[in-house]
This record gives structure tokens, C-alpha cells and sequence, in this order.
């Protein structure tokens, strides 16, 4: 079975489960329980549904749950009211959607116009209560920064044209455009802001990608930082030019390395003609400072405190400069990353200058560096190494169990029971002369028999399945609601009276060898050895005992039967058989 | 050169099944949540050098969680990649508005999974 086989196998049988899900949830809301937390549990699980569909390419499955998606977000906004003849569509909905998956994976193919209907009052309902071009999203207003696009497009070859406008953008860096385009050069000027930074987005890595393009040379623009005394310390003073060369480099490849900062940030991106000199000729960047204050003659120039030497940068960003340009080229770290401390929005908290601290906290010699990095160390090194740190792999922190095909539990279920049945076979063929004269084999098969119990026992405790889902299945719909608890008891009383029987039964079956074919040994325990005592965690109920007996004819031969469509839930979900011994965990 | 850690936040066990495969596959150290809560408990004892998460959860979604873990002082830092898929811009734009980084859209190629994880991480 390939990766995506097992993928596939694990989709459908979370989309039963979702579907269950459904079917309960809307029983619940046909009901009148029309509460969010409903809604949103509705949504979720066909979001789910469609996501998986996508990731597999069931086309007619996404597009008819995507419709239905919309709808369920626009009620559950409030947008669209759940009325009753709602509440009937999407329960025809459901079905609609279990069609889909049915088909999906058996792999029959449906009429094309299957749900159209449906999809269509969806998209009416949808239509009707939206306002028009509503449906692309809601604008960023808490977190809109004031900042217009600036779309720099040197790629017109008029030259008056470009001309005129760089006369309108007098004070623009790349007013000095040559006259000569050439293709594969470009400039950039990227000016990030503060919620940039605030989002985990860094400049440096933005640089490495963009070196991954072609040639690159970088230069940082360091005239808007101002006097110590007027620095702010989570402000954003630096930015940044940048020179791409190369002969495939296209605008959008530039501008898709700045995707995730698109809105962070002030990018221009212009097509040049120039050699590496350009931005020699090009005037100083225009300060975006009201009144750039010029650094004070005593005072240092904080280009040379934030500027990198060459080699770091060209380290950094692991590309071969020419040396010409390297010399001047300078590359700022990024400024302090604004430390966000409002879970809502990156609004400007106050800020003070230095003078302004100077002021206010003049009793304090030191001031206190604001991010205390130094307690993230301790909290790794404190991290506590439960299971899954010994795993290395796959660590499921605070996921207490893992769902697994019963296919595969039973393929494992029976592997193991020819295993003991091998080992067996092997032990009863040593007679005495053999054991006298292979001792480290005869010790070998001891080690070998206590390991494949230790197996068999674990694999039996495994191997089991919930039984909640078949009283809910079975319970009216109208009566579904609110009696969670009741069916839990339900089920514990089944549990319990499993119990009893078993243990009963068990009595009655304790002989002397008697051989059971299920557990593919011998049920016969040294009398003198008590029965081993099982960990707390294992998997397995000592007072429940092992899950399998002979008294449930579907669980014969070590193999669950599967439950047949119809049998269980309405929408063929794979359900327990309702005995207590598919009951586990 | 070291192990990178990726947290996996996301309801779906499909797409969380999905998610291990490819980067494992890659050689990234796997760490899984069923929902947001989940998320924030792994995030107090572990460190992790990136996260991807869904947005539609249970208990709690994609958006207070990001927000949740940039309110954390030592996690402001934290590369967090939203699962989104092509038609939810506006969960993209609200995820990014929380504190995401950047997003990832299902069905992710699994290379282009990959070198969107290295855009966001050193």
C-alpha cells in the first residue's frame, strides 16, 4: 500500500467520523440547539472534508463542499439566519456530501450535475445576504499600516514617458532612471515596518532568497536613523537597496520572494539599465522622518555602528560579490524587533525617545534591556523528555492515543498469532538431547517465548474499538441531544456486565492446556506463578481483561468482522459492533 | 547541522498524517496538536523552530492561537506558517493580521511545503 493509498485510507475514515459528526450535530440544531458552538463544529467538519478532498484532487467533492462551506460561515456569522428550511438543505447537504466521499472512494462517478441544485441555492442564499465582492475577505483595518504601494514600472519603452513621471517623483531614489533598459537588472528599494518584524518576517532571510535569483548587491539605507537622543528603540529606521542581476529575473519572481510581507512593508521594484553604480548616482533616500536630523559631529555615525563588514554579509548571504561593489556595499542587521505585546493588533504602542526616558527614569543609571532572550535557554533546557522525546520521530505532545486502520491492527492481530503459533512449534521440538546439547539455543527459545507473550498481550490490548458511536447511532435523533452522559453510562454498565460474564467464562474454561486457537497458546499458567502484573498505561484494563474471547462469534480467529453498510450508522461509518469487547479505551 | 523542530497544529488527522509524512520525509523533527490549546501546551515545554497551523479548530482555532503565542514574550520571534487554502484569503489576511508569518495553501506540494518552511527560518 502506497503513502498516498494509506492517506487516502485515513481521509475516509475521518470523513465518516465527520459525517457522524454531522449527523449529530444536526439532529441537535433541527432540534432548535442553534447555538455557535454547533455552527462552528458543522463548519469545521466540512472544511475538513473538503480540505482532505483537495489534497486528493476529488474535484466534485471540493466544489460542492466549498459551496456548502460558505453558507455554513455566512450563518454562522450571522449573515444568513439558520431558519428551518436551511437547517433542511444542508441535512439534503449532508447526504449529498456522504454521496461524494462514497463515490470518491469507491471510485464510482456520479452524475455531473449531482448536487447542482443544492450548490445552487447555496450560492443563491450566499449571494442574496452578502454584499457584492464581499467574499474576498475583510480588510486589515486594525493592522493597515499607512503605507500606498509604490509600483515603480520602468518597463514602458518611452523614454519621455518615464521621464515625466520621474519628474513627478522628483524625490524619489529612482528618479535617475537611465535611459537604457536592460533586461535582467533590477532595483529594489525595501523599506520594511515595524509589524514585519512583529510577525516573525526578517529582512535577512528575505536576502537570502532573493540571492537564490541571481547576482546580488545590497546597500543599506542608514540616513533615517536619527540622533541618539531622538532614537526610539522599537522603531524602524533602516531599509534597504538592493541590486538584482540576473538574465531570467522577472518582477514577479522578485516580488514573490516578498509575498508574506507584502503590506509590512514599502517595496518599489524598477527595471534598470545601469551598472552596479546606480545607486552612486542616485540621490539620498528621501527620509520619511518630517526633519532627518544630521548626526552631531561628537557624536558617532550610527551607519558605522549597525553596519556589518563585507565578509559577514557575504557570508550571510552566500553569494560572490565583486569586489568593487562589495567595498560599498554595507549591510545593516535588522533593527529591533518590535516586541508586540498586545494579542490584538500592532497599533504603535507609546513610545519614548531617549531623551524623553532620560527624563523620566534619571534615578536609574541602567536601563533594563526590554526582552529577557536569556529565559528562553532555561526553558528548553527545563523541557521535560516524555515519550516522545526518546522517539525522536514523531512527537505527539499532550495526544494521549493515535487512531490506527483496523485493517492493520488486524494484519498485526494475526501476524502475531502465527508468531506465537512458530514459536511454539519450535519449543516442542527440542526434546531433552537437544536441550542438553544446545543450551544457548534452549535459552535463546526462553527469551524468544517471554518476548512474543509480552507481543501478544499488547497487540491483544490494542485491538479494540470504541463503542460509544453505536449507542449514539442507535439512539432516536430526537433524543440524541444532551444524553451523552446517559449512553456513556450505558456503556459502562454494558462494560461492566461484560466483565462478569468474562470473568465467569473464564472459570469455566480454565483446564489445564487448554489450548486456545484465538490466543495461539496454551491457556495454562504455572500454578505457582502469579499472573503478571500489568503497567499502569499499557493500553489494557486489568479489570476489563482481554478483548477477544470466544464469547462474541464475530471476534473468532482473531479477526474482527467488519461491519456491513447500513449495519450501523446511516452513513456506513465504520462503527464498533456494540459489544462490550469493542469497548477499549 | 541541527535538527529543525516543526510543530503541526491541525484537527484534521488527514492533513496532520500528511503534514508528518512530507517532513519527516525531509528531515524535520515532527511535533503534532489536535487544536490551538493543544498547541500553546506543547509551546510552554518545548522549542520549536517553527509552527503550521490550521485555522478552523476546535476548542481553539488558528487565530487565537497565533495570537495567544505572540503574547508570549519569548515567542515573538516564532516563525507560524497558516494552513489556508486558495479561497480563504480573508482567513489568510486575519491569520496574518494575528501574528502569522506567512501560510502555507492546501494541497501543499510537498517541495513547495519545504521551501516555504526555509523562507521563514534560519
Amino acid at each position: 500500500m502506497s503513502d498516498l493509498d494509506d492517506f487516502k485510507a485515513t481521509y475516509f475514515d475521518e470523513c465518516s467520523e465527520l459525517l457522524t459528526e454531522l449527523e449529530e450535530q444536526f439532529a441537535a440544531i433541527e432540534a432548535g440547539e442553534r447555538d455557535a458552538d454547533r455552527l462552528n463544529a458543522v463548519f469545521r467538519a466540512i472544511h475538513s472534508i473538503k480540505g482532505g478532498a483537495g489534497a486528493f484532487g476529488f474535484s466534485a467533492l471540493v466544489g460542492f463542499a466549498h459551496a456548502y462551506e460558505t453558507l455554513l460561515d455566512y450563518v454562522r456569522d450571522g449573515r444568513i439566519e439558520m431558519s428551518d428550511d436551511v437547517v433542511a438543505l444542508c441535512i439534503r447537504a449532508n447526504d449529498i456530501v456522504a454521496d461524494h466521499v462514497k463515490a470518491a472512494q469507491t471510485g464510482e462517478a456520479l452524475p455531473a450535475d449531482y448536487g447542482m441544485d443544492e450548490k445552487g441555492r447555496f450560492d443563491a442564499l450566499a449571494r442574496g445576504d452578502a454584499a457584492p465582492g464581499d467574499e474576498d475577505g475583510e480588510p486589515l483595518d486594525e493592522f493597515d499600516i499607512d503605507f500606498t504601494p509604490v509600483m515603480v514600472n520602468l518597463d514602458a519603452p518611452e523614454a519621455p514617458a518615464v521621464a515625466a513621471e520621474g519628474e513627478a517623483l522628483a524625490d524619489d531614489a529612482f528618479e535617475a532612471a537611465p535611459m537604457q533598459i536592460e533586461p535582467g537588472h533590477w532595483e529594489v528599494r525595501f523599506t520594511p515596518h515595524r509589524a514585519l518584524y512583529a510577525r516573525a518576517n526578517d529582512p535577512l532571510l528575505l536576502f537570502r532568497e532573493l540571492a537564490a535569483l541571481g547576482e546580488m548587491h545590497v546597500r543599506p539605507v542608514l540616513e533615517e536613523i536619527p540622533p541618539l537622543s531622538d532614537f526610539e528603540p522599537f522603531a524602524v529606521y533602516c531599509s534597504w537597496e538592493i541590486t538584482m542581476i540576473s538574465p531570467s529575473l522577472t518582477e514577479a519572481m522578485i516580488r514573490e520572494v516578498f509575498e508574506f510581507v507584502e503590506g509590512d512593508c514599502d517595496i518599489a521594484v524598477a527595471q534598470l539599465g545601469s551598472d552596479a553604480t546606480t545607486f552612486e548616482v542616485s540621490p539620498a533616500p528621501v527620509p520619511v522622518m518630517p526633519e532627518p536630523a544630521p548626526a552631531a559631529s561628537d557624536e558617532p555615525d550610527p551607519a558605522d555602528l549597525l553596519a556589518l563588514a563585507d565578509d559577514e554579509v557575504a557570508s550571510l548571504l552566500d553569494f560572490t560579490a565583486d569586489a568593487d561593489v562589495a567595498a560599498e556595499t554595507q549591510f545593516a542587521p535588522e533593527p529591533e524587533p518590535a516586541p508586540v505585546s498586545a494579542q490584538d493588533s500592532f497599533e504603535e504602542p507609546p513610545t519614548l525617545s531617549f531623551a524623553e526616558l532620560a527624563e523620566t527614569i534619571q534615578p536609574s543609571p541602567v536601563a533594563k534591556p526590554p526582552a529577557p532572550v536569556a529565559a528562553v535557554t532555561p526553558l528548553r533546557a527545563a523541557a521535560p523528555s516524555g515519550e516522545g522525546e526518546e522517539s525522536g520521530g514523531n512527537r505527539s505532545v499532550g495526544v494521549q492515543s493515535i487512531r490506527v486502520d483496523l485493517d492493520k491492527v488486524d494484519r498485526v492481530v494475526n501476524m502475531v498469532g502465527e508468531l506465537v503459533i512458530t514459536q511454539s512449534m519450535l519449543t516442542q521440538q527440542m526434546d531433552e538431547t537437544l536441550r542438553a546439547r544446545y543450551t544457548e539455543l534452549v535459552r535463546g527459545l526462553e527469551v524468544l517465548a517471554q518476548t512474543t507473550r509480552g507481543l501478544q498481550d499488547s497487540v491483544m490490548a490494542i485491538r479494540a474499538q470504541p463503542v460509544k458511536s453505536v449507542f449514539f447511532a442507535h439512539a432516536a435523533p430526537g433524543a440524541r441531544a444532551g444524553e451523552q452522559d446517559r449512553q456513556e453510562d450505558q456503556a459502562r454498565d454494558h462494560r461492566r456486565e461484560y466483565r462478569n460474564r468474562q470473568d465467569g467464562d473464564r472459570a469455566a474454561q480454565r483446564s489445564p492446556d487448554a489450548y486456545d486457537p484465538q490466543l495461539g497458546r496454551s491457556r495454562h499458567r504455572d500454578p505457582g506463578k502469579a499472573p503478571r502484573a500489568r503497567q499502569a498505561g499499557d493500553g489494557h484494563d486489568p479489570a476489563f481483561g482481554r478483548a477477544g474471547g470466544r464469547q462474541y462469534p464475530h471476534h473468532r480467529r482473531g479477526r474482527w468482522r467488519r461491519h456491513q453498510p447500513g449495519e450501523g450508522a446511516a452513513t456506513g461509518a465504520r462503527q464498533g459492533c456494540g459489544c462490550a469487547g469493542c469497548e477499549s479505551h | 547541522m541541527t535538527t529543525l523542530r516543526v510543530l503541526t497544529v491541525d484537527d484534521s488527522r488527514t492533513i496532520l498524517a500528511m503534514l508528518h509524512h512530507t517532513l519527516s520525509n525531509a528531515g524535520f523533527e515532527v511535533l503534532q496538536a489536535e487544536d490551538g490549546k493543544q498547541g500553546l501546551d506543547v509551546l510552554k515545554t518545548e522549542t520549536v523552530d517553527v509552527v503550521i497551523t490550521d485555522i478552523n479548530m476546535p476548542v481553539m482555532d488558528g487565530i487565537e492561537f497565533i495570537k495567544n503565542v505572540r503574547a508570549t514574550g519569548i515567542h515573538q520571534s516564532l516563525p507560524i506558517l497558516i494552513l489556508t487554502t486558495e479561497t480563504s484569503q480573508d482567513k489568510r489576511d486575519q491569520g496574518k493580521a494575528a501574528g502569522g508569518t506567512g501560510w502555507i495553501v492546501k494541497p501543499f506540494d510537498p517541495e513547495k511545503l519545504i521551501s516555504v518552511i526555509h523562507r521563514v527560518v534560519h
